[in-house]
């Protein structure tokens, strides 16, 4: 489904991708992993079109998107949950998730989108009124999520869905992104942690500064010596 | 802040000083080689008021493109700088330098009024703030009585309040060419000004400035008192900006609260000027001062030929000609003169 | 120096000999009357500051340059051409020939500001938002240059609306003029218009959306650039629209604008420059104090006292009387 070539990116003249190249099929959660600056957060954020790719390629069901706007990656089904939830705070929660379906233009279908959402977060319902800046940590992350599927997109980038987040919520937030995977939304997955990610991807990728170093399945990965060693604190 | 240490923490040798010390003496010469300045009166005025707006941009820089506060009231301080450093000349019959510490002094003082605001308000509302002061500073110079006696005497009631003659001040020995003689006396406190600008953006303090620019709450979070570095920095400039308004006082020999020079307006030819040359850059702001000043007599020039060639001159061409020049220099060069300058050399010295 | 071209001039009153309820309420309809332009120039500062970031300084320069592109067309349509100095239009106007004349002034208004925003503020993105509100400030400099030397400089009279010059309402001793009413009716309505604007329609709580992050703006597809042009467009319509109701109380000249706009700023402050019920207020606000301490405060301190109540104000209340803390920077 999406498949990216020797990609390169910079912020200014700083080299964040060095030429990475990786594959996410359909229907699968593919798991990123890496430490803080290696790269991760960089690699959504280009394939979203946020950040202009240097070199390399990324295709998105056999179509280059890597000159693509961010508008125009939106309207082709790739949604972005982005690190730190970024939700609009001065906005209510309706509005929030109205903004998320802005690019569609079959606006009838609001309620039954609406409804998938409550479905996956049932505590959205009640607030739906209430500014997003008011909504706890967790909330927020729920919105940001639901905020990326009222696209109804293809597939989701998810970038640092457990950040600052207890433990009881974090297991439910991963309990939700299988769900959606299910549903039929293929998911990429950026996560510090490790051990959750591996849990539920199919097939992981190591980022170390810019590169790629390591990729097999979820299982395998989880075997990983040096995966132990170094994100599983083993 | 050590204000001893300061003279013995050049940043640049003294040779480059030296050179830069020539170049100014040697500037009223070199600059009758351009179109439109004959070696004249005139000339040697248009440099003066360089030097003058020069170092207000100096002191603007350090408090609107080192710290990021803006300032919409630097003409009320060009004002008080000017009254005071007149006052003691023309009052008190002091020496024209003690007439400028009096200013420098005076103004700093005032300068910590208008930074009052800053310690609650930022952006659009600071901007409204100040400028508030640059409207009401010259309100009251020239309608109170009480300021006007204290500044003209009584002996000059017949004219209009606010109205104030000053004595202007020379070096000896030049009778004749008298803006020459003033621009080596201005060339003297400019440089003073400059060396004190650099050393301060080098200085512990100028890095205090620069990091409230980048963010309050990084500066905060490394142990700065944000309260103080802004006031310090509404000081510092107010005194500089008090320095030039003396020095204003001296070349024109006559002020007018209700003159141009000193309407609110003014506060954004300042500002105009220090984006210009490039904010926070030192020498931007000498290069956005001359920018400025030295334009007009080229713009009346250009006038003078558009009437010689097609029979009438444009009215308000020089508000034509001052957007277009702001529009294209921010456009070309939206970090200023000195920004444009260092990515040339990045260019061409390392190649990138 | 002292060549800046823009001038501030103070229109001043003559202190009151007493004190009567009477002058009190005509001054405070009158401040309601200036108040409602400063509003409308207001509506648009906080439009534009709301997605951009940019306080435009030309915002006044603007106006005053549609005021005579309005003044053309109703030329134009009269077969009178206005760059003649001797050129006089009627004094009164009927709607036949101001509403056509107000749609291409709002038509070109628009444009104006798509091509400001597109070809000269987003190319500057990246620099300081100081660089682009100097860009805006070279505008209105060119403006009133061009203007100038368009339609020279001498001041001239402007056509009034036929329907809103008639006889004043009396309330009692009070005169309220047909023209008060229709300026303080259009803030209203335009701030309301607003209002509900970004409240209900997508398009509007897109541009509030990409006020408060512009960054996951760009993440749900919304064109940031063409919302900005958006703003820009519909502000500088505000500018116009503001500028030809005004222009018969202000008299045409190229100066006419730069103490409204001056207000209009101050007055987009006091309400909280991200508020546009804070813009309709501080406008009328503004008015109200402007008029009153030009009546009954000593000659020429009229600026001086507005601006010391809007420091005081703000000292209070930062943001302004309505608006909300702006995001700081980390």
């Amino acid at each position: 489904m999406l498949r990216i070539d020797n990609l390169q990116a910079y912020y200014g003249r700083i080299a964040a991708l060095k030429g990475v190249s990786l594959e996410v099929p359909e229907g699968t959660i593919v798991a990123l992993l890496g430490a803080n600056g290696a790269g991760k957060t960089t690699l959504l954020r280009t394939i979203s079109g946020l950040l202009p790719a240097a070199q390399g390629t990324i295709e998105y069901n056999g179509q280059r998107i890597d000159q693509a706007t961010p508008d125009q990656i939106v309207r082709l089904g790739i949604s972005h949950s982005p690190e730190g939830r970024q939700v609009f705070p001065e906005c209510t929660v309706m509005e929030n998730l109205k903004l998320g379906s802005y690019i569609r233009r079959d606006k009838q279908n609001l309620k039954g989108d609406l409804d998938q959402i409550f479905h996956h977060f049932p505590a959205l319902k009640p607030r739906l009124r209430q500014l997003a800046g008011t909504l706890s940590g967790g909330e927020q992350q729920m919105l940001a999520i639901g905020r990326a599927l009222m696209s109804r997109p293809k597939l989701l980038l998810l970038d640092e869905p457990s950040l600052g987040l207890g433990p009881l919520l974090v297991k439910e937030i991963f309990t939700i992104i299988k769900e959606i995977n299910a549903s039929g939304v293929t998911v990429l997955l950026v996560e510090q942690n490790a051990y959750l990610a591996l849990n539920i991807a199919t097939y992981g990728y190591v980022l170390e500064t810019g590169k790629v170093v390591l990729h097999d399945t979820g299982a395998n990965l989880r075997q990983n010596e040096e995966i132990k060693h170094s994100y599983l604190g083993h | 802040m050590n204000w001893a240490k300061l003279p013995t923490q050049l940043h640049w040798h003294y040779s480059r000083w030296a050179v830069i010390l020539a170049m100014l003496l040697a500037l009223p010469w070199l600059i009758t080689i351009l179109p439109f300045f004959g070696a004249n009166n005139y000339t040697y005025s248009q440099l003066n008021l360089w030097l003058i707006l020069g170092i207000v941009c100096l002191g603007l820089n350090l408090l609107t493109g080192a710290t990021g506060q803006i300032s919409l009231g630097h003409a009320a301080l060009f004002a008080v700088g000017a009254y005071i450093g007149g006052y003691f000349v023309a009052r008190q019959e002091w020496p024209s330098w003690a007439a400028l510490l009096m200013a420098a002094l005076g103004t700093g003082i005032i300068g910590l009024i208008l930074g009052l605001p800053a310690l609650r308000l930022s952006g659009p509302y600071l901007a409204v703030a100040t400028f508030g002061f640059s409207v009401a500073v010259p309100q009251l110079l020239s309608r109170s009585k009480e300021l006007a006696n204290l500044f003209s005497g009584t002996n000059d009631v017949a004219s209009r309040i606010g109205v104030f003659k000053v004595a202007k001040q020379n070096l000896p020995g030049f009778q004749a060419e008298e803006d020459l003689g003033r621009y080596f006396m201005f060339v003297l406190i400019f440089v003073i000004m400059l060396l004190l600008a650099f050393n301060l953006t080098k200085s512990r303090t100028g890095r205090a400035f620069f990091a409230i620019r980048e963010s309050e709450t990084a500066a905060q979070a490394m142990g700065l008192s944000l309260g103080y570095y802004k006031l310090l920095a509404f000081v510092i400039s107010a005194a500089f900006t008090g320095v030039a308004g003396s020095m204003y006082a001296f070349q024109v020999g006559q002020l007018d609260a209700n003159s141009i020079t000193f309407s609110p307006m003014e506060s954004v030819l300042f500002l105009t000027a220090i984006i210009l040359g490039g904010l926070g850059s030192v020498w931007g702001a000498v290069l956005g001062a001359a920018l400025i000043t030295l334009l007009p007599p080229t713009i009346t020039a250009l006038n003078d030929l558009i009437k010689l060639n097609f029979g009438s001159s444009i009215e308000n061409f020089e508000s034509i000609f001052y957007g277009v020049l702001i529009i294209s220099c921010i456009y070309f060069m939206p970090f200023g003169v000195t920004g444009a300058l260092h990515r040339l050399k990045l260019r061409f010295v390392y190649g990138e | 120096m002292g060549y800046f071209p823009m001038v501030l001039h103070s229109t001043l009153n003559a202190t009151a000999e007493g004190f009567d309820w009477i002058t009190l309420g005509r001054n405070i309809i009158n401040g309601f009357s200036f108040g409602s332009i400063y509003a409308l120039f207001a509506l648009g500062l906080v439009l534009i500051h709301k997605s951009s970031d940019v306080v435009n300084f030309g915002h006044g320069e603007m106006a005053m340059f549609f005021s005579y592109i309005g003044l053309s067309l109703m030329g134009l349509l009269l077969g009178v051409n206005i760059s003649k100095p001797a050129a006089e239009l009627p004094s009164q106007l009927g709607w036949e020939v101001f509403l056509p004349a107000l749609l291409g002034t709002l038509l070109f208004a628009a444009l104006m500001g798509l091509g400001i925003e597109r070809f000269l503020l987003r190319p500057l993105a990246k620099a300081s938002v100081l660089s682009q509100v100097m860009v805006t400030i070279g505008i209105g400099t060119l403006l009133y240059g061009l203007a100038s030397w368009l339609w020279k400089a001498e001041p001239r009279a402007y056509p009034r609306i036929e329907a809103v010059s008639g006889p004043p309402f009396q309330l009692g001793e009070l005169a309220l003029t047909r023209e008060d009413l229709t300026f303080l009716s259009v803030a209203i309505v335009m701030a309301s218009g607003l209002f509900l604007f970004f409240r209900y329609t997508m398009v509007g709580i897109a541009l509030r959306a990409i006020a408060q992050n512009p960054f996951a703006a760009r993440l749900m597809g919304i064109n940031v650039g063409r919302l900005n042009g958006l703003a820009w467009a519909m502000a500088l319509m505000l500018a116009a629209l503001a500028g030809m109701l005004a222009a018969p109380k202000l008299q045409l000249e190229p100066g006419m604008m730069a103490d409204v706009a001056v207000k209009s700023f101050a007055a987009a402050v006091l309400g909280g420059i991200n508020s546009l019920s804070g813009a309709l207020l501080g406008g009328l606000l503004i008015g109200i104090i402007d008029n009153l301490a030009g009546f009954y405060l000593p000659d020429g301190l009229r600026a001086t006292i507005a601006f010391l109540i809007i420091v005081a104000v703000l000292t209070i209340k930062p943001h302004g009387l309505l608006g909300k803390p702006l995001p700081k920077k980390v």
